[in-house]
């Protein structure tokens, strides 16, 4: 399909299957892992969505100058 | 000049803004001068300087059709008398006189032809007939090209003059506040709708149309016209009124300005900016309970967002994720300022105003404060695009499923086994762009060819995407296209593209081995595509 294959070596073995990958993500230590990527990223995300909280009264500040 | 006892024009040569304010005195007749206007006199000249203007070509007894709207709608009524044709002041990069020019117009072989007018043509500013702001209709070219500077919603824009059709390669349209039909909210609106009536194709409204459009139905507490400013409510009512749909953002720190104005900048969509205005250099009393004195406020303002300039040299990694967007290596965006001029600057970094006692991020701008020097700083308060109603999804929704996505594969990459840790550190690119684009892009990008290309070609897709492409170093790894007319909780993944094998087969590896109910849903859009494709 791709005429141009560009993989490096170590990321070519990912690809295939890889027992010792394989089986940690199907492991607790995987499930833990994700968790936490979920909450940090969730922190993240929560913290700009705060930012972004209109107050009402900018909706009726007029732009004069 | 012409035969006839009122010229119709006039050459000038052009040598430095003292000229040009001088121009507007004694040959436009404007009753103030730029002499009076120190910022926009300055910025002129600058920009002028700039663009390495030569000649300029007055066109007297100009009818100008938003002015004209603009007459008929109120100055036709004022009992003192205002003229209803303007001035077109035209301008070029190389000299000529006016005898070359004249025979031009002779039809005499000489130094000027077409080409030659077109090739040196940079634009030209309408002079209205009236007192204190009088530029109106200004279509001047962008600032040169320098491989940083990106002005993705200026287009081409043509005049005749005397029956020479001239282009301007590169231009929005700019027009000052006459503070009677317009404030610098419809200005900054005005201009906004120049560019998406000719990309979402709705009517074009003049200035006062505009000011009318926003407060039809948004009564406001004072008469509307001469209308003095418009709120966010209106503005959205105006945008509402030509077909289109209000986007508002509220966004003050760099890395959501910055990912914001450029995911629908690079989609040809520009943004409306309202800003507070304050002066560093003057200062209110301290109250007891602030810990610095405030910045002075000048005042709310509205600009038009045009153009950005990639100055830094990385991505900003943003947050506990560490977060790479290529947006934030903005370090300026020009915006199109009916008290500066157009494509003014405005400087992203090491800006603040102290407001309640805290200082918080703003940007930097050519305003002149009360004392020397540029020290008045705006601070965002909101971002408001005019969007096609089938652009449903908004940028933040697939900033969030990028950032899950990218901490996902990063923190399994820290933490599982090796050979993961080979997954290169990715930056990515994320911006709003059209199926068409999207084609002819890949095709001059050079990413993937054959069959693959091919296949991605001539795949069915909707009319608008979210491009979300991810890089590490030169390379690109991969592009995932989002549907931006789906529905939120809609799958909204419409392709992912892998050019180089580098991540995308952990990513598959993932979705295959590990519980992907226990993902975060977006992530969950991204993995059961990928499970998809690969049985």
């Amino acid at each position: 399909m791709n005429d141009r294959p560009k993989a490096s070596a170590p990321a070519r073995e990912t690809a295939g299957s890889h027992p010792t990958l394989q089986a940690w993500l199907k492991s607790e230590d995987a499930t833990v892992v994700v968790n936490e990527a979920n909450r940090l990223s969730g922190m993240v995300i929560d913290e700009l969505e705060r930012r972004q909280q209109l107050d009402p009264s900018e909706l009726q500040k007029p732009f004069t100058v | 000049m012409n035969g006839e006892s009122k010229p119709r024009y006039k050459v000038i040569r052009y040598s430095g803004a003292a000229d040009f304010s001088e121009v507007l005195r004694t040959d436009v007749k404007t009753s103030s001068t730029l002499l009076e206007r120190e910022s926009l006199r300055q910025y002129f000249g600058d920009y002028f300087s700039e663009i390495q203007l030569k000649t300029i070509v007055l066109e007297f007894d100009y009818v100008d059709r938003d002015y004209l709207e603009d007459y008929a709608a109120y100055y036709v009524r004022c009992y003192e008398h205002y003229e209803r044709r303007c001035c077109r002041i035209h301008l070029f990069k190389s000299e000529f006189s006016s005898d070359e020019y004249d025979a031009y117009l002779e039809g005499s072989t000489g130094t000027i032809t077409k080409e030659f007018l077109n090739t040196n043509y940079l634009g030209f500013l309408v002079v209205k007939p009236l007192p204190e702001t009088f530029f109106g209709r200004t279509c001047i070219t962008t600032y040169p090209s320098n491989g940083t500077r990106f002005f993705p919603v200026a287009q081409k824009y043509e005049a005749t003059l005397f029956g020479t059709r001239l282009q301007i390669a590169q231009t929005l349209p700019f027009q000052e506040q006459d503070s009677v039909v317009a404030a610098c909210a419809t200005s900054a609106l005005w201009s906004a709708l120049q560019r998406t009536s000719r990309i979402f194709k709705h009517g074009n409204p003049s200035p006062v149309d505009v000011t009318r459009f926003a407060t039809e139905r948004v009564p406001a507490m004072s008469r509307a016209i001469p209308n003095h400013g418009l709120n966010p409510m209106m503005m959205a009512e105006a945008i509402r009124r030509v077909g289109l749909e209000p986007f508002l953002a509220t966004t003050r720190s760099g890395f959501e300005l910055k990912g914001t104005l450029y995911a629908y900048l690079r989609g040809g969509i520009p943004a409306v900016l309202g800003v507070d205005l304050y002066d560093s250099s003057k200062q209110v009393a301290p109250s007891p309970e602030k810990t610095a004195a405030d910045d002075e406020m000048i005042g709310s303002h509205a600009v038009t967002v045009v153009g950005y300039n990639m100055g830094l040299a990385a991505a900003v990694p943003y947050g506990a994720t560490k977060f790479r967007l290529k947006a934030t290596q903005i370090d300026k965006i020009y915006v199109h300022d009916d008290q500066i001029g157009p494509f003014a600057r405005m400087e992203t970094e090491n800006h603040e105003a102290c407001v309640g006692g805290k200082r918080i991020p703003a940007l930097g701008t050519t305003w002149k404060g009360s004392t020397k020097g540029n020290t008045i700083n705006a601070v965002t308060e909101i971002v408001l695009m005019p969007l096609y109603h089938k652009i449903r999804i908004p940028y933040q929704v697939v900033l969030e499923t990028v950032l899950r996505f990218d901490h996902l594969i990063a923190d399994i990459k820290a933490k599982a086994p090796s050979p993961v840790t080979s997954v290169p550190d990715l930056i990515w690119d994320i911006y709003l762009t059209t199926v068409n684009d999207f084609k002819t892009a890949l095709q001059k990008e050079n990413l993937i060819s054959g069959k693959k290309l091919a296949s991605v070609l001539t795949s069915g897709m909707p009319r608008f995407l979210w491009r979300a492409t991810a890089r590490h170093g030169d390379q690109t790894t991969m592009d995932i296209l989002f549907d931006a007319t789906d529905i939120e909780q809609g799958g909204f993944v419409v392709q992912i593209i892998d050019y180089d094998n580098a991540v995308i087969p952990l990513v598959t590896m993932i979705a295959q081995n590990f519980p992907i109910s226990q993902l975060h849903p977006t992530t969950r859009k991204i993995m059961s595509y990928l499970l998809r494709v690969s049985k």
